[in-house]
């Protein structure tokens, strides 16, 4: 049996790795030094689960950026120097993010405080009084997540949804003044703010050269927008996966 | 209270024209300080445009287009040096009508009047050159010694160059005054209340060139904002295009371009509104998607890659285009701005200023012992083999901006070295970080703490751009 690569040791690569690890050795990777991903490396959870699949034998590259895919190599490099990892397929776990302002159709100024959520929410961990009115932009996890750091700060937000109802502006020079929201009919209000935080929907991740396109040859993406439990995600994973094994079995339906 | 000093030369602006004279001046014996408003190098059209290094621009015989041709065959040499990306991938001009093929005829015949390499394509020909190129083309100018660069890392390589050979540069101070004092030096003050004499003053402000000559009691330039906009397309598409597009210049407008970076990305645009408002640098929905429109009609293929961001910069615009002479009312002042080309001329107009400072009475001559090369900070991202870098510095081999793979060794170089970031967006724009399709989502927490540590600030005061801290507090 030979070894599969997962790249990601957040809660979808940890499910993916359940899935692999029964049918051979598995390998995960993942360019922050700890598992967990956006879940955290200290959620009882991930500790539980990691402690299991090392007891099951999966060997962890941690602190290890996949880099190139050219099936059936994955080139990855780390602080010890670089390697080609070869599997087929390449299993791809990098977890998802919010959507950009262009991915918003938000425009206007650039100024400082127009911040990604996943920015926004490891900048709210420092448990700094980092804002005193942020708008939260858009709706799904990462929405639900800020709504949550913020309120356990204390800071009082608003949030807008991105509808293509509404234009939304930037402004402010110097820093973000206020977002503008201007419907079809043209008619504008204005929200003031000191941070807008770019919280909408859930888009995946994709980094590794080769592996960028949902068309990527022998790369099996494992990325379900994240819901709010860490069990749910990484049944999700476990899931994708177990369905790809089922549908791949040697003299089975593919 | 501020700072003082005696300079022979202090430059205002520190823009890709500013820089370039700093670093020309810093292989002479002259003194030279560089005062810039912003807290960093390139923070307006030095920042923001297509990054073309061009062979071509306009008609033989002015001295805009003299200063080119004394800088395009040169850019491997200079990039080469100072540690610029460049490369000089050519361009066709793509004529879609009978009308535009016409006018190609006559833009092919300047362009070898200008002494420039340019030969005309059948559409057959051009889409063999560029295969993406749309099948509407009926004819094209292959223009073989058009580049492209990276304006923002070649304004920092000038300025570090400038600093290394003993350059003062002062950021975040805006002249407030001017004054020519009886022994014939010129005393500027700022805003912070630092006051400098110098024999001669540059004034490379862009935009604020009005300003400038305006307190020095020169003569009244007329300069205006024309804003560009501009839309970034991802890597992924970037990897299939490999000249730039332009389309057929037009007597009233060079039109909108499709142009390959050199970090892999695509940009489109730019357009042309003059306003007045230098500090409005709003993108808004209707240009951006005649922007995507009008790059469709050139490369059908952008239509369907993915925006990965969109920006816009003003160029300084004015009564003239290219202005680069001694100011016919004050004799020590000398004007170096140009409203498209500056990036393209840059080198020989820095050769330029010295050769005008020289004839104006300044006293200075070639510093033999001047450093002119940098040292080599290696990209992650375009290294053959990672291994030796990683093996040399383990930080390599840390990855910290996924997207356009850029390397903790390289954000340390840019917060450490000479003209170091002193924000998050300087970081951005010395290595690449935070360019690419998430832009930020993934590392700009980490690359917000790695500035802060080396600017001595925490995470609520750290600045995000060069103009506004992370938090709202300051």
């Amino acid at each position: 049996m030979s070894t599969r690569v997962v790249v990601g040791a957040g809660p979808s690569g940890l499910g993916c790795a359940q899935a692999l690890i029964a049918h051979g050795p598995v390998v995960v990777v993942d360019r922050i030094p700890v598992t967990g991903g956006s879940a955290g490396w200290d959620h009882p959870v991930i500790r539980q689960v990691t402690r299991r699949l090392t007891e099951r034998g999966v060997e962890w590259r941690l602190g290890v950026t996949a880099m190139r895919w050219s099936a059936p190599e994955l080139h990855v490099i780390g602080v010890d120097g670089s390697a080609q990892l070869r599997t087929d397929p390449l299993f791809f776990a990098g977890g998802c993010r919010a959507r950009t302002a262009v991915e918003c159709g938000i425009n206007g100024e650039r100024p400082a405080g127009v911040i990604p959520a996943t920015v926004a929410e490891h900048l709210l961990t420092t448990r700094q009084r980092l804002w005193e009115r942020p708008v939260v932009v858009g709706s799904g996890p990462w929405a639900d997540r800020l709504k949550h750091a913020l309120t356990d700060g204390g800071i009082p937000y608003q949030q807008v949804q991105v509808a293509s109802t509404d234009q939304l502006t930037i402004r402010g020079t110097e820093r973000v003044t206020s977002l503008a929201l201007t419907s079809i009919g043209g008619s504008e209000r204005s929200i003031g703010c000191d941070a807008v935080i770019l919280a909408d929907g859930a888009v995946p991740v994709r980094n590794a050269i080769g592996a960028i396109d949902d068309a990527a040859a022998r790369v099996v993406f494992v990325q379900p927008v994240p819901s709010g439990d860490v069990n749910e995600r990484i049944e999700a994973g476990r899931r994708i996966v177990t369905a790809w094994l089922a549908a791949h079995r040697p003299g089975g339906s593919s | 209270m501020g700072a003082t000093g005696e300079f022979d030369v202090v430059v205002v602006g520190a823009g890709v024209l500013g820089c370039a004279v700093a670093a020309r001046l810093s292989a002479t014996t002259a003194r030279v300080c560089v005062i810039e408003a912003e807290r960093d190098v390139a923070e307006h059209a030095s920042k923001g445009n297509a990054g073309i290094a061009v062979s071509y621009y306009g008609p033989p015989g002015i001295q805009q287009t003299e200063l080119i041709n004394a800088s395009w065959p040169h850019w491997e040499d200079l990039t080469g040096r100072l540690q610029v990306p460049y490369r000089r991938i050519g361009a066709v001009m793509v004529a879609t009508d009978d009308v535009q093929a016409e006018r190609l005829e006559h833009t092919r015949d300047e362009i070898h009047a200008c002494g420039v390499r340019a030969e005309m394509l059948d559409g057959a020909d051009a889409r063999r050159l560029e295969p993406l190129i749309t099948p509407h083309c009926v004819a094209a100018i292959s223009m073989p010694d058009e580049g492209v660069i990276d304006p923002m890392r070649l304004t920092v390589a000038y300025a570090r160059l400038a600093a290394h050979n003993g350059v003062a540069f002062r950021f975040g101070e805006r002249v407030t005054r001017i004054d020519h004092d009886d022994d014939g030096r010129t005393s500027i003050a700022t805003h912070v209340g630092t006051r400098l004499r110098a024999r001669f003053v540059v004034n490379a402000a862009g935009v604020a060139t009005g300003v400038i000559s305006e307190l020095a009691g020169g003569e009244t330039l007329h300069c205006w904002p024309r804003k560009g906009q501009y839309v970034v397309l991802d890597r992924s598409f970037g990897e299939r295009l490999s000249k730039i597009v332009f389309s057929t210049h037009l007597p009233d407008t060079k039109g909108s371009n499709v142009v390959p970076t050199t970090h892999g990305s695509v940009l489109l645009g730019p357009t042309a509104t003059d306003h007045d408002d230098a500090d409005d640098r709003t993108t808004d929905t209707a240009t951006i998607t005649e922007i995507r429109r009008l790059a469709a009609l050139l490369v059908p293929a952008t239509a369907d890659a993915p925006a990965i961001r969109a920006f816009a910069a003003n160029r300084p615009a004015g009564d003239e285009a290219h202005r680069l002479r001694v100011d016919t009312i004050v004799p020590n002042l000398v004007h170096v701005t140009d409203r498209s080309a500056g990036v393209s001329l840059s080198p020989a107009a820095a050769e330029r200023v010295w050769e005008l400072l020289r004839g104006a009475g300044l006293d200075a001559r070639e510093w033999a012992d001047a450093a002119a090369t940098l040292p080599r900070v290696a990209m992650l991202r375009t290294a053959a083999d990672p291994r030796p870098l990683i093996a040399a510095d383990p930080r390599y081999g840390q990855v910290v901006c996924v997207c356009e793979q850029v390397s903790a060794a390289e954000i340390d170089a840019a917060l450490s070295s000479p003209i170091p970031a002193v924000s998050v967006d300087g970081v951005r724009k010395r290595c690449g970080a935070m360019y690419g399709r998430c832009q930020g989502a993934l590392c700009m927490a980490g690359i917000s703490f790695m500035t802060a540590l080396h600017t001595g600030t925490g995470p609520s005061d750290v600045l995000h751009t060069s103009r506004g801290s992370l938090g709202s507090g300051r």
